[in-house]
């Protein structure tokens, strides 16, 4: 094994996963070293926690064992980038901010700003698959990650899927690795679908009052009256969060992402306030870079912030019942809440700040968190917790009970890691 | 026991289950049922069994599996690549019957099936409540759901809207031993690994879909249908990929070769191309009225940057209509041009499609066969149809050696030996040429978790392992002492 990648003790405290420090900390500087690294901890039983940037590493349960940290860091880089194919492939350590910048250059996106914090790298967010609001119109990483390049438990490398759209040459691993959080294998490449940049972007604000969840907007969950706008994200932001976000004073606020041509959008826009109109909603529009730096802020600025995040997610059936059962939730002092509503996908964000500089103890949220993830469940749905302290991720159970298909998860991992060596414990069912 | 018995065993007990009339036994009735749509790849089943109720494919699976038969799902029979055939005497689960739609759900837009419903059904459907599913296979009046969802299946219009993995939101399947699983559901990114994404495209090497919830989307307000004739194929293929390039994504793009138009013109739906065309480019744009006249504006005015040499917008929908059917009747209007065909499916980026072409071309000249091509362009998913005569000795086997060059190509340009048909008993030994022994061997991990005894379709996907001393399979890396 190379050395120059390993740091000592002295370092490895500060590379902690949650409340857990590991014996070393390794930063491999290309693949094979990576590989090597693993290989050893196999022969070892050592148990490996790789990392991006580190900004989620409180996704997911708090390791049952942890002895090395594999940082990609030093990983990246965009390899290959085919504009005309729409293909970019990048190490996993690159930046989303990096790498994003690469394809805007050429008029191009990724298109997948995740929910998650800046900093957050390509590995870290096929790790975590973690989606964002434009899901909507522009899908997971799940959809738009094409291929892997992967170590696996016992240092083999692998790739999977490929640098074409369409390929059903054996199983889609693939799939299977993207938001696997680094339980089957240690992420060192991806090659991913990207977009070409709209022509044109705007953001719709359509603001009610404040109160109780407003039932004319929440009804276009089901109603299909947001079908003709087609908007790329719908996000119903509670007045505490239009406040944060700058959209309103304290009002509920819906935020339409109306992307495409010029006329494409005008009509969109047009669409979007006879729609306000006849919910009885005011409008403001925002055009192109005043309108996305909203969704930066949602995206990226309160999960920087915030000591706890949930992602609750229902059918749409049950978003207006769900909806309203956390707007009436009263959060222990000196707990705050904001939400996020996705009208279109049935996905809820619940970010938490304890206020005020003191670090306040999240444990007293379990009851409330409880009581709502009972509710997503009533959903067909779950809630995850995203990120919050050690003990409470203990305590609840990030992701929640596992359903009748974690014996199959069960087995993949045991063929895949037969020592769990990745990340033992860290994934659902105790994976 | 030899295998016969146990598989009549085991069919006598499917009988008490299931009742006489849904297991088929006799050797005559057998043989129509020993291929599928590519009928050099044929094997006559053990049996057929014929469930009429969802839980009936449960029992029959835990009594053929008990007796360690192996069981093959088969819907209607058309896939290309052999998926849906009984080799070594395994059983069919014919799926036919389990033809209802369960429940649709408009609001949340989605539609509740059994996997014997064809697609085209689906469609209907779909559209009665002004929505659409979007994968459509040519085969759409026959193939089903199950088969759509065992191939991951696509369609004219995937290039915008995705292949079938992307509209399956939920399954019940019947596993290995006859348990049942539920994957996936109504609400998003529920916790865990996505096994749901696993199982579609594993054609039915993992288990038997009993029930498929998919997405139903808005369907689009309004479409233009542009039709492009070149010169010059190569034309075309820059136009492909320069559309792409300039950030339009059309709904499809689909491409025919001269011969191809040949053999479309000999048809049922004759469109009327000039015999001496090069190629014909389809093209089709939607999403709202307001700004789809430009954009079929931006694709033609690429398309006479490169000389096309007639581009034509659809009058009506009858027109459309005539050029879909056309396009999508296209395999078997080959009939017209030779006694035979293989078909292949291989898939390459496509800024390369003008080489790749050119390489298909050689290949077709080296070896003595025709060529067509009929295929994807926006996706790259090529679909070169090599004619040749059986009767004509040796060219049954040059056309395969042919397919097989054209695979490789594909898999050096950094594609794949599939897009969309599968690999089934087919192209099972060319997995080798895409996937490293040491991948092969993590995905026959993956399918011992599922069905450790393998007996979900077997032989089928992957290339079998290396003979033993003996001439028994060895699980690879245990003949040397393990790696
Ligand atoms: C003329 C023609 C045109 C075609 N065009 C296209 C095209 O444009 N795009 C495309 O993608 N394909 C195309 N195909 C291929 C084929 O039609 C598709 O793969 C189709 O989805 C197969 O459906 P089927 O019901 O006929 O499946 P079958 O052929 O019966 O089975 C296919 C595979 O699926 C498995 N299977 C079937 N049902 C189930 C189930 N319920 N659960 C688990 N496994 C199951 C079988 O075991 C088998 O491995 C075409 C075929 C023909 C003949």
């Amino acid at each position: 094994m190379a050395s120059d990648g390993f740091r000592g003790p002295e370092v490895a405290g500060r590379a902690s996963v949650d409340d857990l420090a590991p014996a070393a900390l390794y930063a491999p500087a290309d693949e094979g070293e990576a590989a090597d690294l693993l290989r050893t901890a196999f022969r070892r039983g050592w148990a490996v926690v790789a990392r991006g940037s580190g900004s989620q590493m409180p996704l997911g349960n708090p390791p049952a064992r942890l002895d090395a940290v594999l940082s990609l860091a030093r990983l990246s880089g965009v390899t290959e980038y085919t504009p005309e194919d729409l293909v970019v492939e990048a190490f996993a350590g690159t930046p989303l901010s990096d790498l994003e910048a690469v394809l805007r250059a050429r008029g191009q996106t990724l298109g997948l700003s995740a929910v998650a914090p800046m900093g957050t790298t390509l590995g870290g967010l096929v790790a975590t698959g973690a989606a964002s609001p434009h899901r909507l119109g522009h899908g997971t990483p799940r959809d738009r990650v094409l291929g892997l390049s992967v170590v696996l438990a016992d240092g083999t490398r692998v790739r999977t899927g490929g640098k074409v759209v369409k390929n059903v040459a054996g199983y889609d691993l693939t799939r299977l690795f993207v938001g696997s959080l680094g339980t089957l294998g240690v992420i060192a490449r991806a090659v991913v679908r990207v977009r070409p940049l709209p022509r044109r972007t705007a953001l719709a604000i359509l603001r009610t009052e404040a109160g109780p969840p407003p039932s004319a907007l929440l009804a276009l969950a089901l109603d299909r009256a947001l079908d003709p706008v087609g908007p790329a994200a719908a996000e119903l932001v509670d007045p505490a969060l239009a406040h944060r976000l700058g959209v309103a004073a304290e009002a509920w606020a819906l935020l339409l992402a109306l992307e495409g041509d010029e006329a494409e959008v005008a009509e969109r826009l047009r669409r979007a306030r006879a729609l306000a109109d006849r919910r009885g909603a005011a409008i403001e529009v925002r055009e192109g870079a005043e309108g996305e730096a909203v969704w930066e802020a949602l995206c990226h600025a309160l999960p920087s912030e915030a000591g706890v995040q949930a992602r609750l997610s229902v059918r749409r059936r049950a978003l207006a019942q769900l909806t309203e059962v956390l707007a009436d939730v009263p959060w222990p002092e000196p707990w705050r809440a904001w939400m996020s509503v996705g009208l279109g996908t049935g996905v809820v964000r619940l970010w938490l700040a304890a206020g005020g500089p003191a670090v306040a103890d999240d444990l007293v949220l379990e009851a409330p968190l409880a009581a709502l993830r009972r509710a997503a469940q009533a959903g067909e749905g779950a809630l995850v917790l995203e990120r919050a302290s050690p003990a409470l991720r203990r305590r609840m159970d990030a992701w929640g009970p596992a359903r009748g298909d974690v014996a199959l998860m069960r087995a993949l991992k045991d063929r895949l890691d037969p020592r769990a060596v990745l990340a033992p414990g860290r994934f659902v069912g105790g994976i | 026991m030899t295998g016969g018995e146990r598989v009549a065993r085991a069919l006598a007990e499917v009988e008490t289950a299931l009742g006489t009339e849904a297991v088929v036994r006799s050797p005559g009735a057998l043989w129509a049922y020993s291929a599928d749509g590519n009928p050099d790849l044929a094997a006559r089943p053990g049996g057929v069994v014929l469930p009429s109720r969802r839980a009936d494919v449960a029992a029959a699976v835990a009594a053929l599996h008990r007796h360690g038969v192996p069981v093959v799902a088969r819907g209607a029979g058309t896939g290309l690549s052999g998926g849906a055939v009984a080799e070594e005497g395994g059983v069919l689960l014919d799926l036919a019957r389990l033809d209802r739609i369960l429940a649709v759900d408009e609001g949340e837009g989605w539609l509740r099936a059994e996997p014997g419903v064809t697609n085209l059904a689906v469609g209907r459907r779909a559209a009665g409540m002004g929505m659409f599913f979007a994968p459509d296979p040519s085969s759409q009046v026959a193939c089903t759901l199950g088969g759509n969802v065992a191939e991951n299946s696509g369609g004219g219009h995937c290039l915008k809207y995705g292949v079938t993995l992307q509209h399956v939101l939920a399954l019940e399947a019947v596993t290995a031993g006859g348990g049942t699983l539920s994957l996936g559901g109504l609400a998003a990114d529920l916790p865990g690994y996505d096994l749901l994404g696993l199982f579609v495209g594993s054609e039915g090497t993992l288990g038997v879909a009993t029930e498929v919830t998919v997405r139903l989307l808005p369907a689009p307000e309004a479409t233009r249908t542009v039709l492009m004739l070149f010169h010059r194929e190569e034309d075309a293929s820059e136009t492909v990929s320069e559309v792409i390039a300039a950030g339009i994504l059309p709904a499809a793009m689909e491409m025919m070769d001269n011969l191809a138009v040949a053999g479309v013109e000999r048809g049922p739906y004759r469109v009327g191309f000039p015999p001496d065309v090069g190629a014909v480019l389809l093209v089709e744009v939607d999403g709202l009225e307001a700004g789809l006249d430009e954009q079929a504006e931006r694709i033609a005015a690429i398309a006479r940057r490169r000389g096309v040499r007639e581009a034509r917008l659809a009058r009506d929908e009858g027109e459309r209509a005539l050029w879909w059917a056309n396009r999508k009747t296209a395999f078997g209007a080959m009939g017209n041009l030779a006694p035979a065909y293989l078909v292949q499916d291989g898939v390459i980026p496509r800024s390369r499609l003008v080489r790749v072409l050119r390489r298909v071309r050689e290949i077709a000249r080296t070896e003595g066969v025709r060529v067509a091509n009929v295929f994807h362009a926006g996706d790259g998913n090529l679909h070169p149809l090599i004619l040749y005569d059986p009767a004509e000795p040796g060219a049954a086997a040059r056309a395969r050696r042919a397919g097989a060059a054209m695979l490789r190509v594909c898999v050096d340009e950094g594609g794949s030996i599939t897009g969309e048909h599968g690999v089934g008993s087919e192209k099972r030994e060319e997995m080798a040429y895409q996937f490293t022994p040491a991948e092969l061997a993590l995905m026959r991990s993956v399918r011992d978790a599922w069905d450790p005894a393998g007996l979900w379709n077997p032989g089928k996907v992957l290339p079998p392992e290396r003979p033993g001393p003996t001439g028994t399979a060895v699980p690879s890396g245990s003949a040397d002492g393990g790696v």
